[in-house]
Formats: C-alpha cells, structure tokens, sequence
C-alpha cells in the first residue's frame, strides 16, 4: 500500500525514510513540542523506524525532557555529548552503548592544548582559565569582564561580546585563530567548540555521531544511504561561524536526504533542503513519517480465521452465562490461563489469571493446598472523554466473540452506541502464547463511528490480596511503561507479572503514565482507530517469589518481538501441535465442534516440559477443585498425549515420579507400604482432599475419597505401561516407570489382607462409582491392583534384561527382595475379583448383588445426580452406578480381559448407570462404540460433549471438565474410529456413526507417525487408508498382524474381512 | 409510588388485604391507595386509607384503569377462600391483564406483619428469575432475608443461561459450593445488605414450596408470572393460590432484553 504525504512537504520527503535522525531541540522545546515529540518518535519507532537523535547534552537531560520510551530496545538511539556517547533507548529508558573513553596520550594533548590556549587568549587581554570538562572534553572558560548593557531590554554579556573585547569580530573568528594556535602547536586533531562563556576543545563532534548513525543504522542493517533522512537545524554559517548541524554532512553520507528547519540567512549548504519553520517543522516531519506507515499498520488486525469448523463463536451478551462464556473461551497454554472475562470487566464477570502448580496453605478450614492466584493482567478499560464505556453503558449494537481453535486467539467485536448517542467499535484480538508460554498479549482497537473525540485506554491489573492462600500482592510501576505486580503464597509460591499498554504501531494515540494504569489515548476523528498492544509475562516459582527482573526481561523481549511475531510463533506453534492431533469429522458439525474444541482446551492445559504441574481437574480455565490434580489426568487426559504428544504424557508422568515420596508417606501414614498416591494432588504429594463438604442442603459431608479413593495408585501405574507400550520409550521405564510400578504394586501387596476364606482382600474402599462409600474388593480397584502387581514383576525383569547393573541398583535402593516379590504374587494371585466365570460378570463390590433392584425408568432421563434425586440412602442400598465402573476397568485393562467378558459387563451395568458423573458418558460412548451399539455410542458422545459446550452440569462457569474432553478423544478415536493399542501393536476396527461420513485421526505409536483416514465406502464397508512416516507400525486387521513399513496404505473392511487395496 | 388495593367491600377480608398491603408497602417504601368499584357505605369500616370509590362499573376493567397510572407500583388482590373452586373472575382477569406484580390475599394465609423473610421460589431460568430481581430490587435490605428456593426436579430448562441443580456431581466437595455461587451470582446480584439464603430440595415443586414457605415461616412468596391461565398452564401458581401458607406476590415475567447479536 502507497500512501501519499499527509502534510504540504516539498516532493522531496514524499517517500518512507528507514532511518530518521534529527538534532535534539534542547531548551529551544517547549512541553508541548517535547510531548509531541515524544508521541512521534514512539509511534516512529512502533512503525519500525530507526530514530536517531543528535546532540551535545547529556543522556539525563534529554531524556528527562523526551522520555520516550519505545516498546522494544533497538529503534532509538541518542547521539549525545558532541560524539562521546551513544545510547539506546528500550521499554526501561537509555542503555550505554558506547562512550569514548580518552586515552592517556590523548588526555595529555588536551590539557596541554587548553593550557596553550588559555596562554594565546590571555595574550590577547582575555581572562582564560582551563578546566576540565565534561567526559571527553576541556574548557576555556572566559571571564565576562565589564557589566554590559544595564536597563531594560538588558542582556548579559556573551562570548560574542567577549571576544570582541579581544578584537575579534565575531566568535568564528575566535574560534579559528584558537584553531591555528592549535595548529600552531601541534594539535590539529583537537575540535574547538564555543559553548556558553567558554571554548570547549574535544576529540569527538557531531561528525562522529553522524558516522555512528551511518555506520550502525545504515550500513550495520543493510540498508542504503538514501533511507536515512536527517533534519537539522541550521547548516549555513551564522555570523561567520558554520551552523552547528553543518557537522552532520559528511562526505561519505551523500545521497542521505538533509533538511533544515532553521533560519539559514545566507543560503542553505549544498545537499541541503532548507524548510524553515523551526522544530514544529520537525514535528510534520516526523507526524508525515508516521502518516505514510500508519494506514498500512492499521490494515494489519488479526482475523480469526473463516473456516466455521474452527471456530467457537459466542453471539451477543447473555449476563446470565457469562461466567460459562468466560471458561469457554480461557486462552492457556499450559503454564497460565486467562479467563474469557471483558476486557473492560462487568458486574457479572469473573476475570482471572491461573497458574499451574502454584499452591499456598489456605488460612480458612478446611486448611488445604489452594492456587496462589496470579495477578490478572487483562484488564483494559476504554473511555470516550472521561466516561468509561461499557456493555451496561447505552445500547449494545452488535456483540461477538469468537475463540480461533486453530490458532488459540480469542477475538471480540463490539459495537456500542453509548447514553450520549455516540457510536463505537471495539475490537480485541488476545492469546497466551504457546511459543513463549510466560507470555500473553492483547490487541484492542476502538473507533469512533460518528463522532470525534478523546479516546482513552487505561490498563489495569486485578490483584488477590492477602487472605486465604495469599501472604502478600505488590504493586510497583516498572522501570518503563507498565507495572510490576507480586503475588506471594501463604507457605508456598508466588508470582509476578510485568505487564505494559502500548499504541500499537500506526495508531495515532499517545502513552502516559497514570499512577496504577497505563493510560494511553488521543483525539481521533470519526474513523480512526486508537489501538494498543497489551504485552504480559508472568513468572512463577513453587516454593519463593520468583526474581522480578525476570519477570521485566520476559517482558522486554516480548516487547522487542511485538504483538504480531509475537502472534505469528504463537500461530506456528499451535499449528505443529494441531498437525498432530486434529480429528477432522466429516458429516457432523456438532460433534466436529466438540472434538476441535476439546482438543484446543487439551493442548492449552498441559505443560510439555515443566514435570512439578500436571492438568488440575479443570484445568487453567476455573479455580473449581482448586487445580488439584485426580486420575483424571492419568486414565481420561493422558491417552490423548500418549498419543498425539508424547513429550507433553511423560513429563505429566513425571509429576508423579516426582511426588513418589509424597504418596509413600501418605501409605505409611495408613500403615501400609508402597506409594499410595493423593486421591487430589497438588505440589507436594500430600493429601489434599478436604475433609469434609457442604452439601446442598447445607449440611456437612464427610469426604472419604481422601482417605478411601486408593484406586488411583493403580490408575498412575496404567498410565505408566501405557504410555511405555504406546512410545516405546525405554528411559522412561528405566529411569522413572518401573520405580512406578514396583512403589505401587507394593502399596497394593501391602494393602490387601488375607481373609478366612483364603483369599486376598481390599477392604473399605470407594471405587469409581462413588454412590457406594467404605466397599469391600470392588472389582475395579482389586482387579486393577492385580494387574499392577503383576506389571511391576513384568517390568522390573524387562529392566533386569536390560540394565542388570541399573534392576539391582533400583532394587537395592527400594529393598525388594525375591522373598518379597514372591507374596507380591501370592497376593495377586489370592486377590478376590468377583468375577463369575458362568455370567463373564465381575460382581462390582462384595455385596452389589444384594442390593435393592431400582426399576430403571427412575434412572432416567440421565444423566442424574442419583444420590441426590433419590437420595444417598437409597443410592447405598441400590444398584445404582454413579459412572462407568467395571465398565471402566474392561475399558482399560483390554489388553487382559477378553472381548466377551467386556461386553457382558457393558450389558449388565450400562443400564444400572446414571452417569452422574462428568468422567462417565466418554467413556461409556467408547465402549458402546466398540461393541457397535451405536446409538448408545452416540447419546453418550453427545451427552459428553455438553458437558462444556452446553454446561449441562451447570458448572461450567467454574472451569472446564478436562477429564471429560479426554474422554471425548479416547470416544472419538479408541472408541469410534476404533483405533486401540494391543500391546504393541494397534487395532484398527472401525465403528463410525451414522452421520460419520469420514474420520481421520493422526496418531504417534512406537516411534511412528501414523495417519488414518476411516471412510464410509458404503455398503457396510470401511475403507481405511494409512500414512506412515519415520518408523513402521504394527496394525491388526482383524486379528492380523500387519508390519506397514512407511509410506501410504490403503485397506478395506467389508462385514469382518479385511483386504488391502491396491 | 404507591400499592393500589382493590377493595371488594367485604369488611373481613378487606381488612385483611389492607394490612398486609400496608405491610408490604412498609418494607417496599410506597404509599397505599384503595379502590373500590360500589358503593362508599361498603368500605365505611375499613381503616383510614385514601381510596377511590367507583359507583358502578366493571371492577377488573376499574382496577386496570387505575393501576395504568404511572404511580402504581403493586396491586393487592383478596382471593376466594379456599372452598370455592378457582379463583374468581375479577382476579383472574387482572391476572392476565395487569402488568403490575399481584399481591394475592387468601384469608387464612399468615399475615406478613413486618416483613423479614421472603421465599422466591426458582427453577433456574433466566426468564423466571424476574420475582428474584423484583424482590432484591423492591425489598433487600438489612434485617430482611431472602431465601432462594430450587426445586430440584432432574430437569433443566432449554433455555440459555438456565442453572439447575447439577445432574452430575463429580466431587460434591467442589461441586454444591460452585453451583451454590453461581446460582446466586446468576439470579440474585443485590447488595443492599439483605441476606440471601439458597436453599435446594428435592421433591414435587408445589409440595416442597408449600413446606419451606410454612417452616421457614416465611411472610411473602414471590413468583415470576407469565400471565396466561390459558389450558393448563401455570400449574405451580394455580395451585400456589390454594396452597401458599402466605401471601403471594406474582412478578410479570419480561423476557430480559439479551441477548443481543
């Protein structure tokens, strides 16, 4: 885009300069003109101009005067003290880049030069003393001498009037005879300045500031010399003596473009191009500069993109669901969560910044590991004038928000037509970056519609002060624009944000600082935008407040990227993370919704490198469950990274590995040996549950899961063969997985008692099916325990055959010893299951079979708060099933329980299953799936789906349901798609629904990226096609073990057989 | 503004509207006028209030006119004792044409006297959640409480933005206490310093409403009304007129103007 000059400049200037260099004004400026100047240079440099500024003050002068403070070091940069110093100016102020420094020689020279010169003009009758000046300079101060002029229009007496006391007729004349003298005697590299009362002499002028520019800006960033535009003020000679910005035409720099906006009487120097107009010339210089670029800077708005398929979309404002919009739209990454929240706020938002694994001591009962909120930095609020502007502020006209699933960015659009009749658009485009996940940034932009005016935004932080988890919040302003806010934990971590408000670049609005906000505005004619950049970084630390300064670095670089490579790493690193993981769904919109959406809010939870966090129930979107960690992540998320990121699933086994102490204190701690892991974790591996609850009706509830829940030690050690199976990655296992699996397998060999009947025992129990508290041998717990001990026996002799040296070290260091192992197997084997092999049916605790039948019209419709809709004492006396229970334990143990023995059990427990619980409907659609009853598959995929999208638990407000999304993908893809590791193989098995024209899932298995595109071909048929890339994969077609080396595959399943496709 | 109180000429029950209109007027800060479509002579024994009498005319239509006036804020109503079926004819025509809330006086309900304790039954939706925001904008106050009632039936209304209890309870430890804040952030958002209460059950709507209103010994149910007896419907208020142990106060539902697009 081309863009004509915006000012009556001469043809000359009608083009875009990369490099502006002007002399600094000096008290010659008033405050507006310094303002104005400020305005420019920094929108100048937003644009991505090179400022340079030429002058002989020093840096805290003019930068007292200028204060302008760039987003990013790097544009502009002060030329000061005549040459001697060089500085670039970033978010912080100044930084010394160089300064010359005299060497001894040199300094010698010049006291003897001064002494030389102070003896000619004393020679001449003048009063000359030397003395040392500022860094590498030495003066000759002169005696005024005489009164002068006394009365009105009185002026002191001036060097020029000195001098002529000496019988020069001007100062040029002074200067060069000092010259000549200099000469004379054997200095002629010396530079003599008159300045003030004195002749300053130095071995550095304005020339050397002018080679600097040309040699950093010009030549050092390859650019040409007619891109530097320099504008001075008086070139020409004045009363005999050459201008002082007569300096800055070197030879060498021909071709640059000179202007000058003084008063040049007899003529400007060649090369020159003589504007007048003094320094407000200057100015529309500088605003023609911003003019040509802004327009284009403008254009550049980020849009979400247009495919529907990507994009959650929220139309209007429902106060009502606000708080639900909020969650829904958190943009995370990992390592903090921003709530969907206005950014203006209202009355009926809950704005928040979430940190992951971030906890302090709560000072309330119960006393139990909480998050230590994080200061919330997305506040900005707009005003038209002095009036904040606002949804409740006149009539909305349009309203909408859309999350970009593709690119993790959530934008807004609002148009508001506020009490006075005045019409308003705002947009809003913000992410928390998963490129540099310390980092988040907002772009907002307001126009006037029909009017002109003031427009103002003002930044704001949200901060948590003390009570509850936090110790102490502090608010300071940063050292540049912006603030600097901390947030300390009662007994635990803390945080701290650095947050600044910028114009963004080709916005003509200005910066200034108001106490607590960042206040950034302008008058704006109808049509023009006031947009800024809102940049955040945030650094935590679990046990201390974490370094401020790293917190201010974060923040300058991010600042030195800006907003929109900012923007674009985010957007690459979102779309290497979607390559891997995007389930595209053909003929159901809804369900291609839910999936997207799913997985975006998967992606953005879990941390792929920082092992002390793992994913909180509801993620970073909510401070429900208080981020504690539950098996959720082990048994519904962590099958979605296994598979799609195996980084992000071992660091989130990591965080168990880590806490291994935590959960063999807990053990100890009920007498048992092992590593019972907390039923809800947070940084320690302590025990988090609280003890006790509030019911509904307000009464207190015991909470046993904390103290009975212990099938969770089981659900780490699944996770941990999964994962090993699915990845191959033997240093896991060796390093971390088999440590895992022996710690809980002990815990359950310690666990179980021996009963009368002969047989091994787990004893007061909760299962997953939490309606029925204090069970005995619930089949899911006992059978899982089982497997865990058997696994760790497998294991620790997978490690014998591969590390003898590293098998006996771990088991020197645990003390497992064969005795012990031995009545690890006595108790795996002993170990009652309640299975009956005449039904296939596990018996789902002792004593289920005994319970009350309850006819199966008053479990619907489902899902059903059962325990509260029948009430808890009839849940314990009935058949009644919270969530998938025996269901879940085929589900996961499908390795080692057969086909039939699984679909029995699905048969037998579906119906008794309310699902009352948001873990239940995933999984149920996956089995239901599996075993082709579709229909089923399909009410429970959906009744998963909105969970969230259609907050049908009513909680959604409180943060999203991440077990529930991992359940989503594990129905999509294990279930659906039927895509299910073998041990070290994959089925492949499709059951697509109905409306499921085509599926395709990649996945990560052993090494080996496989693409699977499952294709209804009509007629019953599936026709599957494969991409296999780095290593090959074992695929089963119907029992048949297929090797399929890289490359593209294509099979076809019509009824049970399967045919590769040539 | 003033609470307009259709006087039907029968001294008891007149009486008796009277005082709990002037109660309800106490606590809402409006005045009280009456209105009486008869002859003077059969209000003479009434207490001293400054009412409009009508000497011939249609008196649901009389009481339409009058509460059209910008100053009327509520009208007070007496109901049929309970033995008569329905509720009679004046009332159920200003029922559905009023667009002013409706206190309705049984004789037998429990006087509201100073009015301390408010029931607002609500199901969870944003559109029958008006009698909730008239009753914290009309009478949150201190010393004044309001208690929220849902009913928990296993349904949830299709509406957007509707809230009922939760059909699924992952961990109740987390679970009551969400829901509990965000019902009330979602349907009661006065801060006025009266206390709010929710109190959820399980159980027939009707039933459950008549039992808290009796043993919270509350002095006022206030309903969100959609103003159609028409067929079946209003089911709940239908049988509130019979059933309610005090006084009723049906708030025209309005449909909130969001959402927008």
């Amino acid at each position: 885009m081309t863009v004509r000059a915006q000012r009556n400049l001469p043809d000359e200037l009608d083009r875009e300069f990369a490099v502006v260099c002007f002399t600094w004004p000096g008290a010659t400026a008033d405050e507006p003109m310094l303002r104005a100047l400020r305005s420019a240079v920094e929108r100048l440099t937003a644009l991505g101009v090179d400022v340079a500024i030429v002058g002989r003050a020093g840096v805290r002068e003019v930068d007292e005067a200028l204060g302008a403070r760039p987003g990013a070091e790097g544009r502009l940069f002060l030329l000061l003290r005549r040459g001697a110093e060089l500085y670039v100016v970033g978010p912080r102020g100044p930084r010394l880049l160089e300064r010359r420094h005299l060497t001894a020689a040199e300094q010698t020279d010049l006291d003897a030069a001064a002494g030389l010169v102070a003896e000619r003009l004393r020679g001449r009758g003048l009063e000359a003393t030397p003395v040392p000046g500022p860094e590498t300079r030495v003066s000759v101060e002169l005696a005024s001498g005489g009164e002068g002029r006394v009365g009105a229009g009185a002026r002191p007496r001036g060097l020029r009037d000195v001098v002529a006391d000496a019988g020069f007729d001007s100062v040029r004349r002074a200067v060069d005879t000092v010259l000549d003298d200099l000469a004379e005697g054997g200095f002629p590299g010396i530079h003599v300045y008159a300045e003030g009362m004195a002749v300053e002499l130095g071995v550095t002028d304005r020339a050397d500031s002018m080679r600097a520019v040309a040699r950093l800006l010009v030549a050092g960033r390859d650019r040409d010399i007619a891109d530097l535009l320099v504008v001075g003020d008086v070139f020409a000679p004045v009363h005999g003596v050459d201008g002082p910005d007569r300096k800055l035409l070197l030879p060498e720099l021909e071709g640059a473009r000179f202007v000058s906006v003084g008063e040049e009487r007899g003529g400007p120097p060649p090369r020159v191009l003589h504007l007048g107009g003094g320094w407000a010339t200057l100015l529309d210089v500088l605003e023609d500069q911003v003019a040509r670029r802004e327009l284009v800077a403008r254009a550049r708005f980020p849009e979400p993109t247009g495919d529907p398929a990507w994009r959650y979309e929220v139309k209007g404002f429902d106060p009502f669901r606000e708080r639900e919009i909020e969650t829904l739209l958190t943009v995370a990454n990992g390592e903090t969560g921003t709530r969907g929240s206005l950014e203006e706020g209202s009355a009926v938002s809950t704005p928040a910044t979430l940190v992951a694994g971030v906890f302090g001591d709560d000072t309330a009962e119960p006393r139990i590991r909480k998050p230590v909120p994080a200061p919330d930095w997305l506040g900005l609020r707009l005003k038209i004038g002095s009036t904040p502007l606002t949804l409740a502020n006149g009539e909305i006209v349009s309203h909408h928000r859309v999350l970009d699933l593709r690119s993790g960015v959530v934008y807004r659009y609002w148009r508001q037509r506020e009490t006075g009749g005045r019409t308003i658009s705002v947009r809003t485009a913000r992410f928390a970056s998963l490129d540099d996940r310390a980092v988040m940034a907002l772009r907002a932009e307001a126009v006037p519609e029909d009017f002109s005016g003031r427009i103002v935004w003002e930044g704001a932080v949200g901060v948590t002060h003390a009570g509850g988890p936090v110790l102490e919040t502090t608010f300071e302003p940063g050292e540049g624009p912006g603030f600097v806010v901390s947030t300390q934990g009662h007994k635990g971590g803390g945080h701290v944000l650095a947050v600044s408000t910028r114009p963004a670049a080709g916005s003509p609005v200005e910066r200034t600082v108001d106490q607590a906000r960042d206040v950034i505005g302008g008058r704006l004619e109808a049509g023009e935008p006031a947009t800024v950049d809102r940049l955040a970084a945030i650094v935590s630390a679990r046990t201390r407040l974490p370094s401020r300064e790293k917190a201010v670095r974060t923040l300058e670089r991010a600042g030195q990227l800006g907003f929109e490579e900012l923007l674009a790493r985010h957007e690459a690193a979102w779309a290497a993370r979607w390559r891997d993981s995007d389930l595209v769904v053909e003929g159901d919109a809804a369900a291609q919704e839910a999936l997207r959406f799913s997985i975006h809010h998967l992606i953005s939870t879990a941390h792929p490198d920082k092992e002390t966090v793992s994913v909180g129930a509801r993620g970073l979107s909510g401070m429900s469950y208080f981020m504690h960690v539950f098996w959720d992540t082990e048994v519904f998320v962590l099958p979605f990274f296994i598979y799609t990121h195996p980084q992000t699933a071992r660091t989130l086994l990591t965080y168990r590995y880590r806490l291994l102490d935590g959960a063999r204190e807990k053990a100890r701690g009920l007498g048992h040996r092992g590593a019972l892991f907390p039923w809800e974790s947070a940084d320690r591996g302590a025990e988090t549950t609280p003890p006790y609850g509030i019911g509904p009706g307000a009464e207190v509830v015991p909470i046993l899961s904390g103290l009975m829940e212990h099938h969770i030690s089981a659900d780490v050690a699944w996770a941990v063969w999964e994962y090993w199976k699915a990845t191959a990655d033997d240093a896991f296992m060796d390093e971390m997985g088999v440590e895992l699996l022996l710690e809980t397998a002990r815990f359950w060999a310690s666990r179980a008692v021996l009963g009368d009947d002969g047989r091994h025992h787990i004893n007061e129990v909760v299962g997953p099916d939490e309606y029925h508290e204090d069970v005995d041998d619930n089949a899911y717990t006992n059978v899982l325990a089982r497997w865990n001990i058997r696994t760790a026996i497998v294991a620790l002799r997978w490690l014998e055959r591969r590390s003898l040296t590293r098998a006996t070290e771990l088991r020197a260091r645990l003390r497992v010893t064969p005795r012990e192992l031995e009545s690890w197997r006595q108790v795996a084997d002993g170990l009652a299951d309640g299975f009956d092999p005449a039904t296939g049916l596990y018996e789902q605790f002792k004593g289920f079979y005994a319970l009350d039948d309850v006819p199966l019209e008053r479990l619907r419709p489902r899902p059903m708060a059962a325990d509260l809709m029948l009430t808890r004492e009839v849940t314990l006396r009935s058949k009644v099933i919270k969530q998938a229970d025996v269901v879940m334990l085929c589900w996961l143990l499908s390795d080692d329980i057969p086909d039939e023995v699984a679909r029995a059990n699905y048969k037998y427990y579906e119906p008794l299953t309310t699902h009352g619980s948001s873990l239940s409907p995933g999984i149920h659609a996956a089995v239901a799936a599996e075993f082709g009853d579709l229909a089923a598959a399909e009410a429970a995929f959906r009744m998963a789906c909105d969970i969230d999208l259609g907050d049908t638990m009513g909680n959604a407000a409180r943060g999203l349901h991440m077990a529930t999304m991992g359940g989503i993908w594990q129905a999509a893809v294990m279930g659906i798609a039927g895509i299910r590791r073998r041990d070290e193989a994959l089925v492949v098995d499709p059951n697509l629904l109905p409306s499921w024209r085509r599926l395709s899932v990649p996945l990560w298995f052993r090494g080996a990226r496989a693409h699977f595109d499952l294709e209804q071909a009509g007629g019953g048929r599936v026709r599957v096609g494969i991409a296999v890339e780095h290593a090959p994969v074992t695929v089963l077609f119907g029992g048949v073990e297929r090797r399929l080396a890289p490359g593209a595959h294509r099979w076809v399943r019509d009824g049970a057989a399967w045919e590769e496709e040539t | 503004m003033s609470l307009l109180v259709a006087l039907s000429g029968h001294g008891e029950s007149d009486a008796r509207l009277l005082a709990d209109a002037k109660a309800l007027a106490e606590a809402g800060g409006w005045d009280v006028a009456g209105l009486h479509v008869g002859d003077r002579s059969d209000i003479a024994g009434l207490p001293d209030v400054d009412t409009e009498v009508i000497e011939e005319g249609e008196v649901a239509a009389q009481v339409a006119r009058r509460a059209a006036a910008d100053d009327v804020e509520v009208v007070a109503l007496g109901l049929r004792t309970v033995p008569k079926p329905g509720i009679g004819s004046v009332a159920q025509a200003l029922l559905c044409e009023l667009g002013d809330p409706l206190l309705l006086v049984r004789p037998g309900m429990r006087p509201i006297g100073r009015l301390q304790r408010l029931l607002v039954p609500l199901e969870g939706s944003p559109s029958t959640s008006e009698a909730m925001r008239y009753a914290d904008d009309a009478f949150c106050a201190p010393g004044r409480e309001i208690v929220m009632l849902h009913v928990m039936t296993g349904t949830c209304p299709s509406e957007p933005g509707s809230l009922p209890a939760p059909r699924m309870v992952d961990q109740e430890q987390y679970e009551w206490p969400s829901w509990q804040e965000e019902f009330t952030l979602r349907f009661a958002q006065c801060a006025r310093g009266g206390r709010h209460r929710l109190v959820a059950r399980v159980g027939d709507p009707v039933a459950t409403m008549v039992r808290e209103a009796r043993d919270l010994d509350a002095q006022l149910v206030v309903l969100s009304w959609w103003g159609t007896l028409a067929g079946e419907r209003a089911p709940v208020v239908r049988a509130m007129f019979e059933e309610s142990p005090c006084p009723l106060l049906l708030v025209p539902a309005v449909r909130p103007e969001w959402p927008v697009g």
